[in-house]
């Protein structure tokens, strides 16, 4: 899918001009009233428009002095299409709960099928409220690495009492060169719309609806009259009801009368009319006796590929006809529908993969629809439980949810496509769940070894494990984040935060026991976080924010404090050119790797070669000849088509020549690679010189590391380190070189 | 991993730390710390998603006795059984004479039943807990998704945690609200 098409620069199919919003515009603009406004387009009320194919222009209003207009809220769902793309955009700027964002899902048309592409979201769009338009302008984050991921969208204002008219939705490269445009229609006031079919069991009695007046509720919270539908609906979702309401005999639930997950997945299957082991906007709720486990509701449908199509809930553990009965009943039911769009519950939300942030108290303190009651509770030694939770519950989900259910990427909300808590939701690095108490005895840094990165340029930081008391504290040495032990959230400069997944993950299976203390104050490692199992985290100019967790030898978790780097735009055409070369694919595999032979990365390699060999002199060259010189030094074994082992030796001389400019280009501090990875690339340099047949300069060059690092002025402690490892690498070399019978005699 | 060979044992009391004072209308302060009593290193897991109301184990199942040993405070029926996976985090590693608390926050869920547990008139309340980590299943403490992720992980630490089964409780006096406070 990736790299071979991307409707964000579709090139044929599109409309050329928008008349009719042009057209439109200066119609209203003749009716106007005011100068432009940059604040959010206020919450007005929404007539309900039945659809029309062909809007009709305003009529011109004869007033006797300008008065200003009621206007539509401009939020809902719309839909496009360009060349063979199809667009469905969510515009979520005003009406209720705004959220402040945009999104959309594309999909492909190949003949007579129809198939999901990608999504974005642009999280923290820049709103301008005109008299005659909505403009919406930001970069989005993609589920694809889009071409043009600007979007300028203009919405035209119309007054209440007409239907909608299109929208028009640009997108635009990082450097603003056009890329696609789609015409988009109003479609509904909701962002997505399902299908719910209600079944139950012989005996039990659907719930139908709770006046929130019935009882006490927060002050400013409406009284209204909620069915299941009504209270998705206020999130923004459209349940459809659909299907007859069949009642199933009880002997479903097997010989014991209750019901397993197992038992539940089988009636699904058997009684859901709209049933299909595919992603689908459809949801399936049975109304059943009890569960084996006496629980009062469950999503049943977390165990195998087609998961959350259905939920059920338990007559016998909910049942009643007062208030506070028909309210918790109201609960139950959009709690189990909330897990079918892939909503963890309140405290859960950690677990998700990205793992989420956590409302306050642990998110103990959420007031939603995905809570216990019981279980809420607003601060630790606070009030909670369920009175404290329905004083103040105004039976909604928070701003987060809202997100995740509005614009939440597709596969990540649609039933029937990624698993409960898969792709669940985001994460926020400022709320990534600071212990409340800490005696861990450990700090967790992270550094970045320059002010900011060029365009392009790999992203390298420094993570710093160090005791924070006098006694010595045991823990483990597993530093990396490939090593599974230590986690690097980042949060891009759209709002994203995505969780770093290291290409390869090193398994843990020795102890590796590190003791910090006086004689050893602290663990150093650099992990290159540029590209990961996720592609690129970094490609984009801006600020980001990076924070990580390491999980300490007693399970302890410590928290990195926020570390903040920037990326800086390219200042040059030659610098766009070489990011652009450093920013494939292939070359972040290249990267990450360290160079490689296989024939799957050979056109990563071609990249690479073409930076070294056409911007030689251009300060990120040194990536690539680290990359290049990494892969010279080793003996590459490859297994080919036809089952055979080839190995092709170490080029020890050209990787010497190519990290001996390593070097020299990284002797500054604020140029080239990091220390750690200097100190890795002296090393690697010693033993290809070594590999040469040239053992005295490779002896020169641990020798010169030594030197070199003396002269950044390190921690004592470190440059012991830094020694110790010359020593190990000349040993190495001697080693290897003995075997040959020309030991140095030399150090 | 720590063996089985020397004698596991832990133990388990609850109580409300010196200086605190239960009063109506105020959440006592009931504290928890399990602590291995026993001549080997444990592997002790903390109130997980679902202990409490013993939808999975371990168990961490707590009750509020009133004056005539009626039940005042208790976890409901459960919810939903969709309980996270359970980590190589969930669980905490005694040494012999070492002791922790399973209720720790940022790292283990609290207790809601004793957290959230106002007394309305004042008495003698016994708070009751019962913990039980006897079943040898792995199904039984397994999350209902996520799982797969960490099962190689942590089933070894299951295997190093004792099987035990038992009540601990402490009888807490609650006095009268301070003057001035309303309550």
């Amino acid at each position: 899918m990736l790299g071979v098409s991307d409707p964000t620069i579709v090139t044929s199919g599109m409309f050329d001009r928008f008349e009719d919003a042009q057209d439109y515009q200066e119609e209203v603009a003749a009716l106007g009233n005011g100068a432009s406004t940059s604040a959010p387009a206020p919450a007005e009320a929404e007539a309900e428009v039945p659809p029309q194919p062909a809007p009709p222009r305003p009529e011109r209003i004869q007033a006797p002095f300008p008065r200003p207009l009621r206007t539509r809220a401009v939020r809902g769902r719309y839909r496009g299409a360009s060349g063979n793309w199809r667009l469905e955009l969510r515009v979520d700027v005003d009406g209720e709960r705004p959220t402040r964002r945009v999104s959309g899902d594309f999909f492909s048309t190949s003949g007579s099928t129809t198939g999901y592409f990608g999504s974005f979201v642009v999280h923290a769009p820049t709103i301008t409220t005109k008299p005659a338009h909505v403009l919406i302008e930001g970069t989005g984050s993609f589920t694809w690495r889009a071409a043009a991921p600007k979007i300028r969208l203009r919405i035209p204002r119309v007054p209440a009492h007409q239907p909608q008219r299109p929208a028009t939705l640009e997108f635009r490269t990082a450097s603003d060169t056009a890329g696609s445009a789609y015409q988009c229609t109003y479609e509904s006031r909701y962002f997505r719309t399902v299908s719910y079919e209600e079944d139950s069991v012989t005996g039990t009695v659907p719930f139908v609806s709770y006046d929130t007046a019935s009882l006490p509720q927060p002050a400013g919270s409406p009284a209204r009259v909620l069915t299941v539908p009504k209270a998705l609906a206020e999130a923004g979702i459209e349940l459809l009801t659909t299907g007859a309401a069949n009642v199933i005999p009880t002997s479903a639930a097997g010989a014991n009368a209750t019901w397993s997950d197992s038992e539940l997945h089988a009636a699904m299957v058997n009684h859901f009319s709209r049933f299909t082991n595919a992603p689908r906007w459809q949801v399936w709720m049975l109304v059943a006796g009890a569960h084996d486990g006496g629980y009062r509701g469950i999503m049943f449908d977390y165990e195998d590929a087609f998961q959350r199509q259905g939920a059920a809930v338990f007559y016998d553990a909910i049942k009643g006809t007062d208030a506070a009965s028909r309210r918790s009943q109201l609960r139950t039911y959009v709690h189990e529908l909330g897990h079918a769009f892939n909503l963890m519950h309140s405290w859960q939300k950690d677990l998700a993969v990205p793992p989420a942030p956590l409302g306050p108290n642990g998110g103990l303190a959420d007031l939603s629809w995905m809570n216990y009651d019981w279980k809420y509770q607003q601060s630790p030694s606070g009030p909670g439980g369920a009175s404290a939770y329905w004083a103040s519950f105004p039976f909604q989900f928070t701003e987060n949810e809202l997100v995740h259910l509005r614009h939440g990427y597709y596969r990540n909300v649609i039933m029937g496509a990624n698993a409960f808590s898969s792709g669940a939701a985001d994460i926020d690095p400022d709320l990534f769940d600071d212990p409340v108490q800490d005696a861990s005895g450990l700090a967790l840094e992270l550094r970045s070894p320059k002010p900011a990165f060029a365009f392009g340029e790999p992203v390298v930081v420094e993570l710093k494990l160090s005791g924070t008391e006098l006694r010595d504290r045991e823990t483990h040495g597993y530093l990396h984040p490939n090593d599974d032990l230590v986690s690097v959230a980042v949060q891009q400069p759209s709002g994203r935060t995505r969780l770093f997944r290291p290409l390869l993950r090193h398994c843990v299976d020795t102890a590796r026991t590190v003791t910090l203390g006086v004689g050893r104050p602290a663990l150093y490692e650099s992990a290159y976080l540029g590209f990961g199992r996720d592609g690129f985290l970094f490609e984009t100019p801006g600020t980001y924010r990076i924070r990580a967790s390491y999980v300490a030898g007693d399970g302890s978790r410590v928290l990195s404090p926020v570390l903040r780097l920037r990326v800086r735009p390219p200042a040059t055409g030659a610098d766009e050119i070489v990011g652009e070369l450093l920013l494939g694919e292939e070359q972040g595999q290249l990267l990450a790797l360290l160079g490689s032979d296989a024939a799957t990365l050979r056109g990563g390699m071609t990249a690479i070669d073409t930076l070294v060999d056409e911007h030689p002199d251009h300060p990120l060259a040194v990536y690539g000849r680290l990359a290049k010189g990494i892969n010279e030094l080793r003996d590459f074994k490859e297994l080919t088509a036809d089952k055979t082992l080839r190995v092709r030796p170490a080029h020890g001389a050209e990787a010497a020549q190519l990290l001996a400019r390593v070097v020299e280009d990284s002797v500054a501090d604020t140029v080239g690679v990091d220390n750690i990875t200097l100190n890795m690339a002296l090393r690697a340099k010693a033993r290809a010189e070594a590999k040469a047949g040239d053992l005295g300069r490779a002896v020169d060059t641990t020798r010169d590391m030594v030197r070199m690092f003396e002269g950044k002025h390190l921690n004592p402690l470190v440059l012991d380190d830094i020694r110790a490892q010359a020593e190990a690498t000349w040993q190495e070399i001697g080693a290897d070189d003995g075997e040959n019978g020309h030991r140095s005699s030399e150090a | 991993m720590p063996g089985r060979t020397g004698v596991a044992a832990v133990s388990a009391w609850l109580y409300v730390p010196a200086g605190r004072r239960c009063v109506v209308g105020a959440v006592p302060p009931v504290e928890l710390r399990v602590g291995n009593t026993g001549t080997d290193d444990v592997w002790f897991p903390g109130v997980l998603d679902g202990s409490e109301t013993a939808s999975r184990f371990p168990i961490y199942r707590p009750a509020v006795l009133g004056a005539t040993d009626e039940v005042v405070a208790e976890p409901p029926a459960p919810e939903d059984g969709l309980v996270g996976p359970l980590r190589r985090t969930d669980f905490h590693r005694l040494r012999p004479g070492e002791t922790f608390d399973p209720t720790s926050r940022g790292r283990f869920l609290p207790l809601s039943t004793f957290a959230t547990f106002t007394p309305a008139v004042p008495g003698t309340y016994r708070y009751r807990l019962l913990i039980d980590t006897t079943a040898e299943d792995p199904g039984a403490w397994l999350g209902k998704f996520g799982q797969q992720a960490y099962t190689d992980e942590v089933l070894p630490l299951l295997a190093g945690v004792p099987r035990v089964r038992f009540v601990t409780a402490l009888d807490v006096d609650v006095g009268p609200a301070a003057p001035g406070t309303g309550s």
